[in-house]
């Protein structure tokens, strides 16, 4: 169209005499409305702020597991329990990635992952499958999202889904926020939100959030978030383009499944640290945990002293991170309790490991898999309502794992550990 | 899969065409009915789907904020073609094209430059991003340049949420935006140094003993 040859071109005002300048203004009369017209429109801009997500928020805490009593049956708290059991069935779809779980407030267990032909193809959609409390047999996988049903929702071009996470808020309603990718590789990622009413059984549209000013390119999400009093939500997570580096995003959900208000805060200069993995330690304090694609490749850990508004700088742990998702949650004794590769290269084995003192120092826990050349990856770990730990996992990419086990199985497996290694 | 961006692809060719074909003749060469045809049937082949898709949707997936003064550019350039009535004068271009030089490289490049700072997300609070704008767009109106009228028109899009984000810089600057002012007051600039250099080659001909 040319735009920028006449218009651009015009610059040269030179042959105007005085006169024929002041004619290509706009006249007093004019100035003066449109001056009167911006300031009430800025006035009505400025008020139309619906939350103050502007400071850093009073309280904040990990999922909520204490709105059900705990059902635990009397004289069984102190027995070591330990199961296993498939989130997907085997051959449901070639290759299958990055599950995540939830406790829904009536105590089931909800869990996603991303399955389909290869990590990035076209056929790749987002599953579910739930676990009712008490039992052991996970529901047959239900397609939640997949690439045509996102790009109608959307309303835009989506060559491949990715990362999903899913979260309950205070009223009820589930969330599920996910990865999809217009153009290029994952660093294309761009974060849309969804919402269900009746916990996870069906979902409202996706709505596409918009995080980053180039073409909001390069957000994606790993981890589960963080709740505050005031209502919101932080979400952990991390940009991937040229740079990498953690940020959070701090959502207010809205009634009917909107998102009334949202923004996203950097952390640190930090850079080549992603997937942050946020574990509350009470009293204003927040530890975060990230993944480490730089050479050295070890644990980083970041410290809030306010609730996750502002972070210091990253301290490199003693435990290795061979550039793989890690998690972790904090215990009701104060202890945290980590799910990760214990290597710098592979992800061949995945491991736990505890800390007494809010991530500074870690004891090496059970090996949970280990078989050179596999992989067991992407580690997602939550506590349900009555204390159990379940744990879900990348198992060599074929299927989901779920592992199921107590504080007292996790301390009886601790002191063998201690006890071999003397 | 493929098909899909073929067809994309021509549509948006013939769309691009008949555009060109709409405003190429500025002049009364062309009649203004002949003129209004091509423009609506380039609109309407906006809504034509493609793979699934409307032609604007696939449009849409890849720039999904055009930005208020990329549409007022595109508006005025198209209405100074079609029906030959100059919207913008030349001081209104050079102040567009300078405000999206140097905001989008701002806003887009400084965290390359100072890592810890963080100037998009001031556009999500309101009284910091809209105040922004507004003492932005006064300033330009003030000196009675259109380009105000712009921003004017971002502060009230920003106010009643009329593009997919909610932060305010996302209704004043866009990439495609900032791409074509950088190219555009590059352009300028060389052009300038030239006309000096030209000017200052002839200055000293002239001065020069015969």
């Amino acid at each position: 169209m040319e735009l920028s040859s006449a218009p651009g071109s015009a610059g040269g005002a030179g042959p105007c005499a005085a006169g024929a300048v002041r004619s290509v203004r706009l006249s007093w009369r004019q100035r003066l409305v449109l001056i009167a017209v911006t300031l009430a429109v800025a006035a009505f801009a400025a008020r139309h702020a619906p939350f103050a997500l502007v400071s850093a928020p009073r309280s904040a805490r990990a999922a909520d597991v204490t709105r059900v009593s705990p059902v635990v049956a009397v004289g069984t708290e102190a027995l070591p329990q330990f199961s296993e059991s498939w989130v997907s069935p085997q051959g449901h779809v070639r290759s299958t990635h990055s599950s995540a779980i939830c406790v829904m407030p009536s105590g089931e267990l909800l869990a996603v992952w991303y399955g389909g032909t290869r990590e990035g193809a076209a056929d790749v959609a987002l599953f579910t499958s739930r676990l009712a409390a008490g039992t052991a047999l996970w529901t047959a996988p239900t397609r939640t999202v997949d690439r045509i049903m996102a790009q109608t929702e959307l309303e835009r071009s989506i060559k491949k889904l990715g990362n999903a996470v899913i979260f309950p808020d205070q009223t009820g309603t589930l969330w599920m926020v996910y990865v999809s990718v217009s153009m290029g590789g994952w660093s294309g990622s761009a974060l849309n939100v969804k919402s269900s009413h009746d916990e996870g059984r069906t979902w409202g549209p996706s709505r596409r959030l918009t995080l980053n000013p180039f073409l909001n390119l390069s957000t994606l999400v790993r981890n589960k978030p963080i709740y505050t009093d005031d209502g919101r939500i932080g979400l952990p997570v991390y940009y991937e383009m040229a740079i990498k580096f953690p940020q959070i995003l701090w959502l207010t959900p809205g009634a009917r499944g909107s998102v009334p208000a949202y923004r996203l805060r950097n952390l640190s200069a930090e850079t080549d640290l992603i997937q942050p993995a946020l574990v509350p330690l009470g009293q204003d304090r927040m530890l975060m945990i990230l993944r480490d694609r730089r050479p050295h490749r070890r644990m980083h850990t970041i410290y809030s002293e306010d609730n996750g508004w502002s972070w210091s700088e990253a301290m490199a742990s003693e435990l290795p991170n061979p550039d793989s998702a890690l998690d972790a949650v904090r215990l009701a004794d104060g202890r945290i309790v980590l799910a990760y590769n214990h290597a710098e290269h592979g992800r061949d084995n995945l491991r736990l490991a505890v800390s007494a003192d809010a991530g500074r120092t870690w004891c090496a826990g059970p090996v949970l898999e280990a078989t050179a050349g596999r992989e067991f990856s992407y580690p997602y770990l939550v506590q349900d309502h009555a204390g159990t730990l379940h744990l879900t996992y990348t198992w060599q990419r074929e299927r989901i794992k779920h592992l199921r086990f107590n504080v007292a199985w996790l301390d009886q497996a601790l002191r063998a550990e201690r006890a071999s290694q003397e | 899969m493929i098909s899909s961006y073929y067809s994309m692809g021509l549509v948006a060719v013939i769309w691009l065409v008949l555009l060109w074909a709409g405003t190429r003749r500025s002049g009364g060469a062309c009649r203004r009915s002949v003129k209004l045809i091509f423009g609506f049937t380039a609109v309407l082949l906006l809504f034509l789907p493609v793979g699934g898709l409307r032609l604007w949707s696939w449009t849409f997936g890849f720039c999904p904020n055009p930005s208020f003064p990329l549409i007022g550019v595109v508006c005025a350039g198209l209405w100074q073609r079609l029906f030959g009535l100059e919207v913008f004068k030349p001081a209104d271009w050079n102040a567009t094209w300078l405000f999206g030089a140097v905001a989008g490289s701002v806003l887009y490049l400084h965290p390359m430059l100072v890592g810890s700072l963080d100037l998009y997300y001031w556009g999500w609070e309101p009284a910091v991003s809209a105040g922004g704008l507004a003492a932005l767009a006064i300033t330009f109106q003030a000196f009675g340049n259109r380009f105000g009228v712009l921003l004017l028109g971002a502060l009230l899009g920003y106010s009643l949420r009329a593009l997919e984000s909610e932060n305010a810089w996302d209704y004043s600057l866009d990439p495609l935006y900032w791409i074509v002012s950088v190219a555009v007051v590059v352009g300028q600039t060389v052009a300038r140094l030239r006309a000096w250099r030209r000017a200052a080659r002839s200055r000293s001909a002239i001065g020069a003993p015969a």
